[in-house]
């Protein structure tokens, strides 16, 4: 067993469409070590979400994987690549929600409207294993307690426009873990919610992250997120990585231009009255759209510089 | 400047909209709307099947071979005639021809039986002069798109077959498509009037306003419609001439049609009036009068228009049912659904299944319009933007 | 910017803004002023109003009648009342103030040129003259540092920042003093945002603009503020100068939000604060005037009266209210008495026996040396009564010269002295477990003053126990431990206005703070309603605490109510007053 879950090498997607051919992806390369939460963080555009989803392979027509492989290795089983696992292979059903499962940023889109909670959450779980309905919602109503819903007893009982937005995205942080998947993705899944609602479900992630030594790639555009949750950050910009290391070497002593113009274009850092930052005022003349290959600069740190 | 300039690719929501070449900037929201409904192909077609027949509604007088009240006494029910270029024994014809009708008495059914004569030879004739009529009541002309005659001036051509006078089924057809479709359109302007006046004060106003009109509006959607439209037809006076009875059904058909119009428009309108650009423009400090007419109209008048597109075939429907039931449109004027009043009959359809040939013409206008609609619909949306 | 008549660096003044959609509150008497060029953040969370607020000041939405909002004109150099305008009068105003929208797709109309969309403010403000339109359009993409070219485009062909601007050019072309910014840069990306911030930083420096900053991202307000509203259910919890407030949040909402920030910094640790600090005490009875002197009475529970409307109640544990005396106003503070019966403070100190309609007075006003009436009563161990005289002061309205109280004791025999004096409103009076000390509460001073007791019983000179940080104290009540449950009435004056104009308040929602025994703070327990006016200890166990609240005076106004809150500890009751009174 390597110490990487997920492997990345050269990923490149592209959108086919009426007008011409995007690349969402450019030669994407990073490790998601185990046990440890990675963050990939960048603007729109990035290619943060289209990575997850490639990962889930869940990228939809006009968009294809061109290049490139991702290597995920289970514990306790042999390694595979994802991209050429073919559709109707069962691992790739294991791999839905069994291996790897999701948390999105919008928790009514995951949540079925006309199903009760328990029932969804115990379906979760009857999709993966051989257990009878009532031992699934046992399950269901352990794994809602463990994620902090209050009054479990009644609230399995109710329907998801019946939770608050922190709730409802409690109970499908709830249905992605029933299934102790190896790797957890949540794909901005605090942004729909106010900030201290943010905070609670923040805590959540890391307290059963502490707890289940699970895998978590973290996606967000928030400095202030990667700095509280994450272990390794992935810098993301245009569909290409930018840079990769701890989140204290990239966050305190960030190398690539970008980074360090994203930084300082953050209010929480800048100091009152000093100006933001722009990135075209704190890149300079320094060149951020050549794509250059990552170079390991030491220390475990990947920057792409000429 | 340069800030601006590395702005747009980060900024994008999702690598699809990222691709947006520079061309689509430059067009205005008319052209990017033209070019999503241009990718609906089906919509297209249906566009343009619309345009052909209300084309050739509109000119039914050149486009009918024969008036409404030519009789062919010799073909009584007779079926659809054949087009040819070849004859029996093999000799082909440049011009295209028909063959006039043998008329047998079924010894047995005493049922009228027509068979091909070779004898008679009818060629057809493009642009021909035939029927005298009066182009809407105003121009006199016999131009023809096409008859048969012969040499002699005998002949004719009935494409479509005969009813049971020996009228040509295709001439009734294209003259009762005039009725029909412009009752559709007609009565969709009625429609469109009452939705947007009604819609548009609900929406706009609110308060009381709004809670009469829309218990005014579930009030007539409760009713059931037919009985209530038969009762209303049969109220028309006897004495009216054709025309007014044509208007009356009209009416009548868009009196009950515009509840479903002034919902919707009274929800755009709710919705419109909370959107943000509208907001703005009262900040600015616009009158109400602008707000709703520079602001608000454009935005409202493509989905309107959408909707009123789906509407009409209920109104040609509507007209159809109608006068199926022989208590719409009266003779002598001709719409589908007076000439389908003709098949109520089981025996006759058994007999003489082509008088069912406006009910083909019905499903397509129909199916036409919907499709349009849809077409219409998703190209309205201003941020739809998807797949350009 | 040349000074006019009433300018006073003031351009806007709210007063008890409301608004109330359907039955549901939104906004709830909502007061500030805001200085020229300055910028006030308006924070929040999603359903704090603070949308609404922004809205109601421009009149996008009409507020509810009762608030006012008052903008200085630099056209008529006047202020002028936005909030009773009729819409068509506001047209001209519109010129002066403006709003930039969070959604940059949804706020310019997609059917409309750039050029259009920038110059409609233009048109409807009567400029005829197209080419001058023009220049004026061209100028402000310059300033907006938007290219030329873009007058002709649609506004979908422009990212998310370059909408802002575009938006923003609209706002401003107008050449508007006051700027509404919604959420303005929150739907933007981190580097367009930045953008954005800056640019909307240099506008404001050249075009001397002043800023109502609505954001939920509290980093982005610290930036750019000067000040700051924190708002939670439709009302203003904190307000101040934007260090102080993120510095040294007072209210427990404040504390909340600042605490869930996760910081930029990975070796600086998010701990956000309990939600439950957040718990209101729950409310028993509402819809009384201004409730005061609560006194739990083993027979008929808690006792309260109504000093706006009059009435003496008590209220039982199934919340059923039954009157136990009738018409009396102005009784600011009770004690129940070993004869069955109330010693009650108001216009004077008298005796009220239960069922009897005649009352005993113990100790008179005296208007001729400036006292002009009593507020809080307390006894001490041996059922001595310790009476504030209110002194005599504008607020009052009495014609006397102002003057402070002094302090009153009713020894059992019913003789009265002055123990102590320069008292300037005695909100809360009460002694520690020991009996060695007194509490005295000053709601003008903003201090609590302790009072040693010598072996004779006399009062040592005082020294200052607490100082309030905002708000003023109330009544208190003291817990077994020592502490102090004081209600702090959180009521600001609206910078610049006279100390004594009832209308410039703004009342944030009540308080109980808890002061332990050494003099620091220990918690605060919050009322939803503004003004909490005072505590006492009663129930089983002397376990649950009383909290009563006022409206803010104005008659009509019934948002007083009795709240109560289960107290981790026992509080102290109050020795029945065995005063006898003196006859003569």
């Amino acid at each position: 067993m390597t110490d990487n879950i997920l492997e990345i090498r050269n990923l490149g997607v592209r959108f086919r469409t009426d007008t011409g051919i995007t690349n969402a992806l450019n030669d994407v390369n990073f490790d998601v070590p185990r046990g440890k939460v990675t963050a990939i963080v960048g603007e729109s555009g990035s290619g943060k979400s289209v990575t997850a989803n490639c990962i889930m392979r869940l990228l939809q027509p006009p968009g294809e994987i061109v290049s490139g492989s991702i290597m995920f290795e289970p514990s306790e089983r042999e390694a595979f690549d994802v991209v050429q696992v073919a559709d109707r292979d069962p691992r790739i059903y294991e791999l839905h929600g069994g291996l790897i499962s999701m948390v999105f940023q919008e928790p009514m889109t995951a949540l079925s409207p006309v199903y009760r909670v328990g029932n969804q959450v115990a379906e979760a779980i009857l999709c993966h294993r051989q257990v009878s309905k009532e031992a699934a919602l046992a399950e269901a109503h352990d794994m809602l307690q463990r994620v902090g819903i209050p009054d479990v007893d009644t609230r399995i009982n109710m329907y998801p426009f019946e939770f608050s937005g922190g709730m409802r995205q409690r109970v499908v942080i709830a249905m992605a873990l029933v299934c102790h998947p190896e790797v957890l993705i949540c794909d901005e899944p605090t942004t729909a919610l106010d900030v201290t609602i943010q905070a609670e479900i923040l805590t959540l992630i890391k307290d059963l992250q502490a707890e289940l030594h699970n895998s978590i790639i973290f996606i967000t555009h928030d400095i202030g997120i990667v700095a509280q949750i994450a272990d390794y950050v992935v810098v993301m910009y245009q569909g290409r990585v930018l840079e990769i290391g701890t989140v204290r070497q990239v966050l305190k002593d960030p190398l690539h231009p970008y980074t360090k113009g994203l930084l300082a274009a953050i209010p929480g850092i800048v100091p009152k009255n000093q100006r933001l930052a722009t990135i075209a005022t704190s890149v300079g003349d320094a060149d951020i759209t050549t794509p250059y290959p990552l170079k390991d600069v030491g220390d475990g740190r990947m920057v792409s510089q000429p | 400047m340069s800030e601006a300039v590395l702005e747009r690719p980060p900024d994008s929501q999702d690598p699809i909209a990222q691709v947006a070449p520079e061309e689509l900037d430059l067009l205005t929201p008319k052209q990017l709307a033209w070019r999503r409904f241009k990718r609906h192909r089906l919509a297209l077609v249906s566009g343009g099947v619309l345009i052909f027949m209300y084309f050739v509604a509109g000119f039914a007088e050149f486009f009918a071979p024969y008036a409404t009240t030519y009789r062919n006494v010799t073909a009584i029910n007779a079926p659809p005639m054949d087009v040819r270029f070849f004859e029996h024994d093999g000799t082909f014809h440049f011009r295209p021809f028909v063959y006039g009708y043998d008329l047998h008495i079924n010894e047995e059914t005493w049922a009228r039986e027509y068979s091909e004569n070779p004898e008679k030879l009818y060629p057809l004739r493009f642009f021909a002069r035939g029927d005298p009529y009066e182009l809407w009541n105003l121009f006199d002309g016999n131009l023809h798109l096409f008859i048969a005659e012969d040499e002699t001036g005998a002949g004719y051509i009935h494409f479509l077959g005969t009813d049971q006078l020996g009228r040509d089924v295709l001439s009734r057809v294209i003259y009762g498509g005039r009725i029909s479709l412009s009752i559709g359109m007609l009565g969709i302007g009625l429609t469109l009037i009452l939705g947007v006046f009604f819609g548009g004060f609900a929406g706009y106003l609110g308060g009381w306003v709004d809670r009469i009109v829309q218990r005014m509006i579930e009030v007539l959607q409760s009713l059931p419609t037919l009985p209530l439209w038969m009762a209303l037809t049969a109220a028309l006076p006897a004495h009216w001439s054709s025309l007014r009875i044509y208007f009356g059904v009209t009416i009548i058909l868009s009196l009950f049609g515009w509840t479903a119009l002034a919902r919707q428009v009274r929800g755009r309108f709710l919705a419109l009036r909370n959107e943000d650009f509208v907001i703005a423009a009262r900040l600015i400090g616009s009158g109400q009068n602008r707000i709703i007419f520079k602001h608000m109209m454009p935005s409202f008048m493509s989905h309107t228009i959408t909707t009123a597109t789906l509407a009409v075939p209920g109104v040609i429907l509507g007209e159809t049912a109608l006068s199926f039931l022989g208590i719409g449109i009266r003779p002598p004027i001709v719409s589908w659904g007076v000439l389908m009043e003709q098949a109520q009959n089981y025996q006759v359809i058994s007999m003489t299944p082509w008088i069912l040939y406006p009910g083909l013409f019905v499903v397509i206008a129909v199916m036409a319009f919907n499709v349009l609609g849809d077409g219409l619909r998703d190209a309205a949306d201003p941020y739809n933007t998807g797949g350009l | 910017m040349n000074t006019k008549a009433g300018d006073d660096g003031r351009i806007l003044k709210v007063r008890h803004l409301s608004k109330t959609f359907d039955g549901h509150v939104a906004l709830q008497d909502v007061s500030f002023d805001l200085a020229r060029a300055d910028t006030l953040g308006v924070v929040g969370e999603s359903g704090s109003g603070k949308t609404t607020l922004a809205r109601c000041i421009l009149r996008a939405i009409d507020p509810d009648l009762g608030g006012s909002v008052e903008f200085m004109s630099e056209e008529t150099g006047d202020w002028v009342t936005l909030s009773t305008l009729k819409h068509r009068e506001l047209v001209p105003l519109r010129k002066e103030m403006q709003m930039v929208f969070q959604d940059p797709y949804s706020s310019l109309n997609p059917r409309m040129t750039v050029r259009q969309i920038i110059e409609e403010p233009l048109i409807v403000h009567g400029e005829r003259d197209r080419d001058e339109r023009l220049e004026r359009v061209r100028e402000m993409l310059d300033l907006v540092q938007l290219s030329q070219d873009s007058l002709t485009r649609y506004p979908h062909a422009f990212s998310g920042g370059q909408r802002q601007r575009i938006g923003i050019a609209r706002a401003l072309i107008l050449r508007p003093n006051l700027v509404v910014c919604d959420e303005t840069v929150s739907a933007l990306d981190v580097s367009v945002q930045a953008q954005i911030i800056n640019l909307l930083e240099d506008l404001q420096k050249t075009l001397h603009l002043t800023y109502i900053f609505v954001a939920h991202d509290l980093a982005v307000v610290r930036h750019i503020c000067n000040n700051v509203l924190v708002m939670h259910n439709g009302v203003v919890v904190e307000r101040g100068d934007v260090d102080d407030v993120f510095d040294k949040p007072q209210r427990n909402y404040t504390k909340l939000l600042l605490s869930a920030i996760p910081s930029p910094d990975p070796d600086i640790r998010m701990q956000p604060a309990e939600r439950s600090i957040l718990d209101h005490a729950e409310p028993v009875v509402e819809g009384y005037g201004l409730v005061e002197g609560p006194v739990w009475h083993d027979d008929y529970g808690l006792l309260f009266s109504d000093v706006l409307y009059g009435g003496v109640y008590a209220v039982d544990n199934a919340r059923q209210v039954t009157p136990v005396f009738e018409h009396r106003r102005g009784i600011g503070g009770m004690v129940d008495h070993v004869d069955g019966g109330l010693v009650v403070s108001g216009k004077n100190v008298s005796l009220k026996r239960f069922g009897e309609t005649e009352s005993v007075l113990l100790l008179d006003r005296d208007p001729d040396n400036g006292n002009v009436g009593y507020n809080d009563i307390t006894t001490d161990v041996h059922g001595r009564i310790y009476a504030g005289s209110l002194g005599s002061s504008p607020v009052f309205d009495d014609g006397l010269e102002p003057r402070a109280g002094d302090l009153y004791v009713i020894d059992l025999d019913g003789s009265s002295r002055i123990v102590a004096e320069d008292i300037q409103l005695t909100n809360g009076l009460g002694f520690s477990p020991d009996g060695k000390a007194l509490y005295h509460a000053d709601s003008r001073r903003r201090q609590i003053y302790r009072y040693e007791i010598d072996k004779a019983g006399e009062l040592k000179p005082r020294e200052v126990f607490f100082e309030f940080d905002s708000g003023s104290p109330d009544g208190l009540a003291i817990a077994e431990d020592g502490s102090l449950w004081v209600a702090n009435v959180m009521r600001e004056r609206v910078n610049g206005d006279s100390p004594h104009d009832e209308t410039a308040s703004q009342f944030l929602p009540g308080r109980v703070l808890v002061i332990n025994p050494n003099g620091s703070e220990r918690t605060a327990i919050e009322i939803p309603v503004p003004m909490c006016t005072s505590v006492c200890f009663g129930g089983a166990g002397l376990r649950t605490l009383y909290i009563v609240s006022g409206s803010n005076g104005v008659d009509g106004d019934r948002r007083g109510g009795v709240y109560r809150y289960e107290a981790p500890i026992s509080g102290l009751k109050l020795t029945p007053a065995a005063v006898q009174p003196r006859l003569n």
